[in-house]
């Protein structure tokens, strides 16, 4: 079922389809069902390519490997490279288990 | 960092805005390049969202973010609450805020860099909007000092991010990358020609948008052009650089031969008007923006063409500042009616122009 509030700044989907904007970094996990097929429509893409914060080398550095290995992951999708797909999803998981990056980067 | 309005013109204003000064060999048709940068801090509602208080903590914070950085420290901070309504005007008309920075009645405000290489906007549509202007085609160089100031900012600033979809804007078609970045492009020959229309629909296709001088929803004054990019998502910052600084090129290419195409099956028509566009701002005694932009327009055509004598590229860009209702204003340091301004309108103008 989709999201119908953000937890953290109380927007509601009807709000956000109302104005077109989102009401704090938290409502990107909450609505992220109806932003990922906005963000194709509007951009043609779903993931960012590009500059990261620079808060932590290390981190920079993790950052932008899950950001190649979600692209690969989608390319070995497409290619439908089942195993392939696999591998992928198993060590985006385990970096992502490894680091507090989720927690971070969607809350 | 400095604050306070008597700066505002002892200090920050007095010279011209260093984009200003022409840069590079397309200097004639590309104005100036822009790369704007939107973040939002982690920890706070986004600005539509937010309460006054919410407000006042982005500024306090960004103005401590500012304090501890190197390039960044060495602006001038301008509070909007405490600005008259004619200063937001001059800020609008130097591009140095967004009109709805200046329509707005909560807590915002911007830093403004030396020269005003850059500016700082606090509480616009996002927490941060970072701006940097160069003159002429350098997309790179804006983008590189935007890029810098950015870095610096982040070393004390949370910025909203996340690792799938980059920095979190308020509005969707900005996350990502977070930046637009633009150019501001004389292009009288091609408009002669009616060949903006197809153009614009043509950079639509491939990702970039054609706007108006004073963007969204404007039309052509002037007939020049803001070009930038549409997409934030899903390109790296080179990427988007490297393929504006190519399309910027290829429009300046066709512009010329236009222009040639001008100078060749339409001489007459051509000289015709650059010299009625000259007889208009040597005699008018009232003379409106629009009116004193489209001739200075023709005129720099003309100039371009070699068909005329002209002024200097920096002389053509500080009159399109000087000329704007805010600015005329403010140098008569008096309230003025519509007609008093278009008088000293058409006075600056004859003052520039000395052949």
């Amino acid at each position: 079922m989709k999201t119908t509030s953000c937890p953290q700044c109380g927007l509601s989907a009807s709000e956000f389809g109302e104005s077109g904007q989102l009401g704090c970094a938290a409502c990107y996990r909450a609505f992220k069902e109806t932003l990922v097929p906005l963000f194709k429509q509007i951009h043609g893409n779903e993931f960012h390519r590009g500059k990261v914060p620079v808060s932590d080398p290390s981190r920079q550095k993790m950052r932008r490997e899950l950001i190649d290995l979600r692209r690969a992951l989608k390319k070995a999708v497409g290619r439908e490279a089942y195993e392939q797909a696999a591998d992928l999803r198993d060590r985006i998981n385990e970096l992502e288990r490894g680091s507090d990056l989720h927690q971070v980067a969607h809350g | 960092m400095d604050t306070g309005m008597e700066n505002l013109y002892t200090e920050l204003l007095v010279d011209v805005p260093q984009w200003c000064v022409p840069e590079g060999e397309t200097a004639d048709l590309v104005i100036s390049s822009r790369a704007r940068l939107a973040r939002n801090l982690t920890t706070l509602p986004f600005v539509h969202r937010s309460i006054k208080n919410e407000r006042f903590r982005v500024i306090e914070q960004v103005e401590n973010a500012v304090q501890r950085g190197e390039n960044v420290a060495r602006s001038v901070y301008l509070s909007l609450l405490d600005t008259s309504e004619l200063d937001r005007g001059v800020l609008v008309e130097r591009r140095l805020i967004s009109p709805s920075l200046a329509e707005g009645t909560r807590p915002a405000g911007v830093f403004i860099g030396p020269g005003e290489s850059f500016s700082l906007m606090v509480n616009e549509e996002d927490h941060l909007r970072l701006q940097t202007i160069k003159g002429g085609l350098q997309v790179r160089a804006a983008w590189q000092e935007a890029d810098k100031i950015d870095t610096e900012l982040s070393k004390t600033l949370d910025f909203a991010f996340s690792d799938e979809f980059g920095y979190l804007t308020s509005c969707p078609s900005n996350t990502g990358t977070g930046m637009r970045l633009s150019v501001l492009m004389h292009l009288p020959g091609l408009t002669l020609a009616d060949q903006m229309v197809t153009l614009g629909c043509a950079m639509e296709e491939i990702g970039f948008t054609v706007r108006g001088l004073h963007g969204e929803g404007t039309g052509r004054s002037g007939n020049m052009y803001q070009v930038s990019n549409q997409c934030t998502l899903g390109h790296a910052e080179e990427e988007i650089v490297d393929r504006l600084d190519r399309v910027t090129r290829r429009l300046a290419a066709f512009e010329e031969r236009a222009c040639d195409a001008l100078a060749t099956r339409a001489k007459r028509r051509t000289e015709d008007r650059v010299a009625r566009a000259y007889g208009l701002l040597k005699h008018a005694r009232l003379l409106g923006e629009m009116e004193a932009l489209d001739a200075l327009s023709m005129l720099r055509m003309g100039a371009y063409m070699e068909l005329c004598q002209g002024m200097e590229t920096s002389a053509f860009n500080q009159l399109m500042i000087a000329i704007q209702p805010a600015h005329i204003r403010m140098a008569s340091g008096r309230e003025m009616t519509a007609e008093e301004r278009d008088e000293r309108r058409a006075e600056l103008v004859r003052e520039h122009l000395r052949f």
